[in-house]
């Protein structure tokens, strides 16, 4: 079997398992809007009694919680950091290594089945939300909305480095619970979860701009909303930028780590 | 060869009680022996707290300096009761687990234990650790009363907080009774993280912005209010509560209680009646 049908089958088998999980698989009809309602009623409320916060007006700061909200539901990769974890402390990562493929890659292709299924509910819901409630909600031309599910997907792969740079780390220390918690708040606060960067103190918004968790949540919205100061190129470009980046990193901490590896065998 | 399994009449108190203390110390020395897991924990709660301080502070900022009609000593209280409970709800977590027992066939293990099974489950899968977040919020609520000069009495705290640990309870049951369906439909992986999905994102917004008449009228489906906003009411609208629940705030904690332990019974009956269904595997 060549190396990318393995990684296809990869991708294959995690979309296979959403329907042996059925009740999972409907379950998220529901759970979609419990997740984001909260976040979404605080909206509403900040607006209701002023039209304009700080450059957001009322349906541009409630369509770009809308859309975080769904973004940080569907595309979440936090888990990949504790598989690897518990992958590299049980002895198990053996198995992945005797096969002829990137084991980062590899471990990647397994996750990305469900985030896809997530993302089409998503836009499924959003685009209904857009058209019973025009007054409340932007619709973005189909350019900007594809560029934004573009750029939304490669934050998933910025994500899935980080955390499975994360995970790796349990390579040196015993448990890498608390980093992944440490990251985790950091994206969700320096990525624009709670709410537009720019309504955070400049000083957290200017240190922001250095670190990749701007990619995940705050871009792909501004590009949504056509409210990017910077070029779109340049945008594509540090995204691109981060995704290298972290890639060469990832394979060399890993390189790093399976000198150390202790693996199970007979 | 499969067989059949009736919950078995529990021992005594004294012996549950016994166990479950056996079981507390073993997760005791468990976290002092595991020491990363209370780094990670004191992580999370610094973190969550750091998190906490801007997100409210931006949206105080945006708002004028309220969030409807509550400034920062009502978000104090309010954060005190949300990390408190979380802290003591950590205790629990076994109940969320309950449908691995019954799917994986190993309720056998539990039901040849002299204990009730859902009080096994309990004391095995205790997040102890989970407690010095509960401890954690008391700090910052003494540090919120000095810097923001909140006037609290024992009184309130002692009302808000028997609030709290009845949602406690009202949730865990609610997390059981999920799970017992489990004996007729197998994997209720679904439902319980229908519930989580809940919990955590509504226990961590306060919901007094909600107009309070559907405020009261959803709590009533879902008591998730009971965790900390409606403490937090209690205590700094005392008369806007008693004028909506007619019965005043200790009425309405006794209401509370009752209802609690009314749950209580019921979720216990109900489980003993799924474990009628059980099918377990002998030799």
């Amino acid at each position: 079997m060549s190396t990318v049908r393995l990684y296809v089958r990869q991708v294959k088998i995690s979309l296979q398992n959403l329907w042996v999980y059925r009740w999972d698989f409907f379950g998220d009809f529901i759970r979609f809007p419990i997740t984001i309602a909260m976040h979404l009623l605080i909206f509403i409320f900040l607006f209701s009694d002023t039209s304009i916060i700080t450059g957001y007006t009322r349906t541009e700061g409630i369509t770009y919680i809308l859309i975080v909200s769904m973004i940080s539901r569907s595309l979440s990769q936090r888990g990949i950091a504790n598989m690897m974890e518990l992958k590299i402390l049980r002895g198990e990562l053996t198995n992945d290594l005797a096969l002829p493929v990137n084991l980062s890659l590899f471990n990647f292709s397994r996750r990305v089945g469900y985030p896809i299924y997530l993302t089409v509910i998503s836009i499924v819901i959003f685009t209904l939300s857009a058209l019973f409630f025009p007054a409340t909600i932007i619709l973005a031309s189909l350019p900007r909305a594809i560029l934004t599910v573009a750029f939304a997907l490669t934050a998933m792969l910025i994500q899935m480095q980080i955390y499975y740079i994360v995970g790796i780390l349990t390579f040196w220390l015993k448990s890498v619970g608390f980093i992944t918690r440490i990251i985790s708040h950091l994206q969700e606060l320096l990525g624009g979860r709670y709410f537009p960067l720019s309504w955070l103190p400049v000083w957290i918004f200017q240190f922001s701009i250095f670190l990749p968790f701007i990619q995940m949540y705050y871009i792909p919205v501004t590009i949504y909303l056509s409210k990017e100061t910077i070029s779109l190129w340049f945008l594509g470009f540090q995204m691109l930028a981060w995704l290298v980046g972290l890639q060469l990193f990832l394979g060399w901490l890993e390189k790093k780590g399976l000198e150390r590896f202790d693996g199970e065998g007979g | 060869m499969t067989t059949q399994f009736h919950l078995q009449q529990p021992g005594g108190i004294r012996r549950d009680l016994k166990i479950l203390v056996r079981y507390f110390k073993l997760n005791l020395m468990s976290a002092i022996e595991f020491k990363m897991g209370i780094v990670t924990l004191f992580t999370n709660v610094i973190l969550n707290l750091f998190v906490w301080l801007i997100y409210w502070s931006v949206i105080l900022d945006t708002n004028g300096g309220t969030f409807g009609s509550w400034g920062p000593s009502e978000l104090i209280v309010w954060y005190f009761f949300t990390e408190f409970t979380i802290g003591i709800f950590g205790l629990f977590t076994g109940f969320a687990t309950i449908y691995y027992y019954v799917i994986e066939t190993g309720m056998e293990s539990l039901l040849s234990k002299p204990i009730h099974p859902l009080l096994d489950i309990f004391g095995r899968e205790m997040y102890f650790v989970s407690i010095f977040r509960s401890i954690f919020s008391i700090v910052i609520l003494i540090a919120g009363i000095l810097i923001f000069n909140i006037k609290l009495s024992i009184y309130d705290l002692f009302l808000g907080g028997i609030l709290s640990v009845c949602a406690i309870i009202i949730f865990n049951c609610l997390y059981v009774i999920f799970q017992t369906f489990s004996f007729w439909i197998g994997n209720v992986e679904f439902l319980v993280e229908t519930l989580v999905d809940v919990e955590m994102n509504f226990i961590r917004l306060p919901q007094q912005f909600i107009p309070t008449t559907i405020l009261f009228s959803v709590f009533v489906v879902i008591p998730v209010g009971l965790f900390a906003t409606i403490p937090t009411l209690l205590i700094f609208n005392s008369a806007l509560f008693s004028s909506l629940t007619k019965i005043g705030e200790f009425g309405f904690m006794m209401l509370i209680v009752m209802f609690s332990i009314l749950v209580l019974f019921v979720t216990r009956s109900f489980f003993a009646f799924g474990l009628q269904r059980y099918e377990g595997v002998g030799e």
